[in-house]
């Protein structure tokens, strides 16, 4: 996973996810945690002269996670390129000194629509998104809405995943991607829940239990686990459940 | 032997990285504006300088339509792609664009156009200040049009 994406609304569960159930595969890690949710060593608005003792201290250790945070003050999309620089010399140093076949470093970019818009991108990112894999550095750009961040993230993203969103069926990049009937899915998915696609062209949809479904769109509304959620949660009069159909198979 | 020269050799290579990334960081610049919301990066580097809102609006206008369609289509790269890559310039490049736009709106376009033009070592970018000269005439020719509209008596169609 060289590059994923991640987007749904606020508090739909998207850094959760990113935070419990993607990073404890990893070992090293670097998070740019505009959001304040990422657990780890802190660093606060970091000067230059932290960055490089922070590059010194981590540099040989084998698990890590680097939590950068911004300030109210400082320039986010600045203290971002510096993560990014601090990352790719992370996985430059894993490849050249330590040993080249271990694992990538992870960077994940939390709220990238605030340190990138859809018409621009710094150098540092196009970097890491485009070059990043050959410097061992796979990146996570988690957003509130993929309409809101660079062409770039969308167009080499090898894995996307995307919980309730208002106007999926109106975003071209995910309807090319998770197809019309699932975009109109999306947009109705409760909360938790979760579509997932990625390079192979596979989609799949999650509950909050993380139960895995096939995907929705090759099944009637009967079966659909979205629809009988639904429909269950009307009938119990607004309980939850794990949206299991009866007729439906979970993989 | 063999150890002791790979160590060596680790030592050095951490240390090259190490350099590359201090000046990485030393090298970062502290004078660009953060982003605003949602904005575009013309309004980004220009707005604020000298350019007015309303040619800011005839730039970004020209942006969308003329670059993207016009030129994509001449050169046959996918529009977003070339969008994309537009803006994707240095930080001399940027000053370079910087001064082009400030010559092109100071100056008289007409005469300084061409000159421009060959000062860039881009095609993409000459081609695209050479089609900002020909909206900003259209523009020109459309506003005289509107105001001898304004200024012409209206007949009343004879009973």
């Amino acid at each position: 996973m060289a590059v994923s994406f991640y987007s749904g609304f606020t508090k739909s569960g998207k850094s959760f996810h990113v935070q419990n159930k993607i990073l404890p595969q990893w070992d090293r890690i670097v998070v740019y945690d505009d959001a304040r949710c990422f657990p780890g060593d802190i660093f606060e608005n970091p000067s230059k002269e932290e960055l490089k003792s922070i590059f010194k201290k981590y540099a040989f250790k084998k698990n890590y996670r680097i939590i950068i945070r911004p300030s109210r003050t400082s320039i986010k999309e600045k203290l971002c390129d510096s993560a990014i620089k601090l990352a790719v010399a992370l996985g430059l140093h894993l490849k050249n000194c330590v040993d080249p076949t271990e694992k990538n470093i992870q960077l994940v970019i939390d709220e990238a629509d605030f340190v990138c818009t859809p018409h621009y991108q710094s150098h540092d990112l196009k970097y890491v998104i485009n070059q990043g894999r050959h410097d061992k550095v796979d990146s996570h750009f988690i957003a509130r809405s993929p309409n809101r961040v660079h062409t770039d993230i969308r167009a080499n993203a090898s894995h996307i995943v995307t919980f309730r969103l208002s106007n999926a069926s109106e975003i071209p990049f995910f309807i090319s991607n998770f197809s019309k009937k699932n975009c109109q899915l999306i947009q109705k998915l409760p909360k938790y829940w979760r579509f997932e696609w990625d390079e192979t062209g596979e989609i799949s949809v999650f509950n909050e239990l993380n139960e895995k479904f096939s995907t929705p769109d090759q099944v009637s509304d009967e079966e659909n686990p979205i629809m009988t959620f639904k429909l269950k949660k009307n009938s119990k009069g607004g309980s939850s459940g794990t949206g299991k159909s009866k007729k439906f198979q979970k993989i | 032997m063999n150890e002791s020269s790979t160590i060596d050799k680790q030592n050095t290579s951490f240390a090259e990285i190490e350099k590359d990334f201090h000046a990485s960081l030393e090298n970062q610049s502290t004078d660009e504006k953060p982003i605003p919301e949602n904005s575009a990066p013309l309004s980004r580097y220009y707005a604020e300088d000298f350019v007015s809102d309303s040619t800011m609006d005839i730039l970004l206008g020209y942006k969308n339509r003329a670059i993207v369609s016009i030129l994509a289509k001449e050169l046959g790269i996918e529009a977003k792609a070339m969008l994309t890559d537009l803006y994707q310039v240095t930080p001399e490049e940027r000053k370079i664009y910087k001064n082009i736009i400030q010559k092109f709106i100071r100056e008289n376009y007409k005469e300084k156009l061409d000159e421009i033009a060959s000062l860039i070592n881009n095609d993409l970018a000459a081609a695209a200040i050479l089609e900002l000269g020909r909206l900003h005439e259209a523009r020109t020719l459309i506003k005289a049009d509107k105001d001898k509209m304004k200024g012409a008596k209206v007949t009343p169609p004879a009973a």
